[in-house]
């Protein structure tokens, strides 16, 4: 039987020394906290800190285009060229893999693109006036409402987005995250389900230091776990090194893997 | 264990001697305890929520809120829900204290746990009434459990302690009437 909210929630009520709970639905005070706590939380420990097990990467959908080449659309935010969809599982934006497109083929994948060279894009998060229709999941999907959607805009064509994914499963998660989001949502437990107001404030602060700690330590690790360089090659190396013609125009295929743009925060 | 099982008990506890052999044997301790009976035993269940006295109970749908009001379509309390809900259920009978609505999972188990409100109010014709936002909740809800057989033991001791005090204006022993005790006669 995989590991279910259920149990997580007694995890955080064993935390504060409160009598564990059947169910999640089963309309006790603890249960009834839980539930309207959960999901909030989960979303805020996932986008807390860039958790490796949460890392996802994927070719976001277009919705508007500045040239209206690519989609009828153009009302994108200026001075920025196209106009992504925040995704459905998305909690947190990393980066926008630069891939360098010159344009879409048919089926709306980037010509000539160029993910290796490992390159950060700029780009935004906005709210854009993409309505969403009443009828629709809208209110279980984060950026989504009816009167606008959450964007990413970025001047890249067939942009490729690095995020932190709501990752459901408790299974699925590294322990770290666990730790941390059980002490949160404890944190969140105490003051409406102790009775005694001051130990309450106690417990809170307790579990609270143990969040912090547990994503300091993600951060920690994050940063040791990932293949990523932070070795900064100086220009006068790279000249050295170069053809003539790319010598002086940062990371390329050529230059691989000196990727100094992309350093080890991503 | 049977109600009249605990009313006995109660009746040791206020040192009253006569005991019953049921709620019908005309009695006076059997009129007076079948009297407050049923209150009692549904005073403590509201107020100690046991697990045992929990139940699910589909809700089936009374009134309905149109798609929006305007002149065309006033609220009329009759038709419609109370404002802003967009439904109303009908308490079921053997609720007593609703604790929790909760929708029918497409899914199990629940990954992604949402709170849904509810409002208890009273209807048209003095009956309970719910009120929410779902078309087809499941209510979570604290039910009639009359049966002692189920009851867990502290609830019976609850009981017990509950009709004593009850019991006590009218049976105890009037201080001056006790019986001496043997070994503590002064």
């Amino acid at each position: 039987m995989p590991t279910t909210p259920d149990d997580i929630v007694n995890e955080a009520l064993d935390e504060i020394g409160v009598p564990e709970i059947g169910d999640i639905h089963e309309g006790s005070r603890a249960a009834n906290v839980a539930r309207r706590n959960y999901d909030p939380m989960l979303r805020m420990m996932h986008a807390a800190a860039p958790w490796n097990f949460a890392r996802r990467q994927r070719q976001i959908d277009l919705r508007g285009d500045a040239c209206g080449q690519y989609h009828n659309n153009r009302n994108v935010p200026q001075p920025w060229a196209y106009m992504y969809e925040w995704p459905n599982d998305c909690v947190h934006a990393r980066w926008v893999l630069g891939l360098d497109a010159y344009a879409l083929d048919a089926s709306g994948a980037p010509l000539a693109a160029a993910p290796a060279w490992n390159r950060p894009a700029p780009f935004i998060v906005t709210d854009a006036p993409l309505v969403n229709d009443i009828e629709s999941d809208w209110a279980s999907t984060e950026g989504h409402n009816p009167e606008s959607t959450r964007v990413i805009a970025t001047n890249q064509l067939g942009a490729m987005l690095v995020y932190t994914g709501l990752v459901q499963y408790p299974d699925a998660w590294d322990a770290g995250f666990r730790r941390a989001f059980v002490a949160a949502l404890a944190a969140r437990l105490a003051i409406p389900c102790i009775e005694d107001k001051a130990q309450a404030r106690a417990m809170r602060s307790d579990q609270l230091a143990i969040a912090r700690d547990a994503l300091i330590e993600a951060r920690v690790r994050d940063g040791n776990e990932g293949w990523t360089l932070t070795d900064h090659t100086p220009d006068w190396i790279r000249a050295r090194t170069s053809t003539a013609w790319n010598a002086w125009h940062g990371s390329g295929w050529s230059n691989f893997p000196f990727v100094e743009d992309a350093g080890g925060v991503y | 264990m049977k109600p009249e099982d605990i009313v006995n008990q109660a009746l040791e506890i206020i040192g009253h001697e006569q005991r019953i052999g049921s709620f019908w044997d005309g009695s006076p301790e059997a009129v007076v305890a079948r009297d407050m009976w049923s209150e009692t035993r549904d005073a403590l269940l509201v107020r100690t929520q046991p697990e045992w006295a929990r139940e699910d109970v589909p809700l089936m749908v009374s009134k309905t809120a149109p798609a929006y009001y305007d002149e065309q379509t006033p609220w009329e309390p009759a038709l419609y829900p109370d404002m802003p809900w967009l439904y109303e259920y009908a308490q079921p009978e053997e609720c007593l204290v609703p604790l929790a609505l909760k929708p029918r999972a497409h899914t199990m188990p629940i990954w992604r746990p949402r709170a849904m409100r509810f409002r208890v109010k009273t209807g048209t014709n003095q009956t309970y009434v719910l009120l929410g936002n779902d078309p087809a909740p499941i209510l979570t809800c604290i039910v009639h459990t009359h049966d002692p057989a189920i009851w867990y033991e502290d609830f019976i001791e609850l009981m017990v302690m509950a009709l004593s005090k009850k019991l006590e204006r009218r049976f105890a022993p009037h201080p001056q009437e006790r019986k001496p005790d043997a070994n503590n006669p002064g």
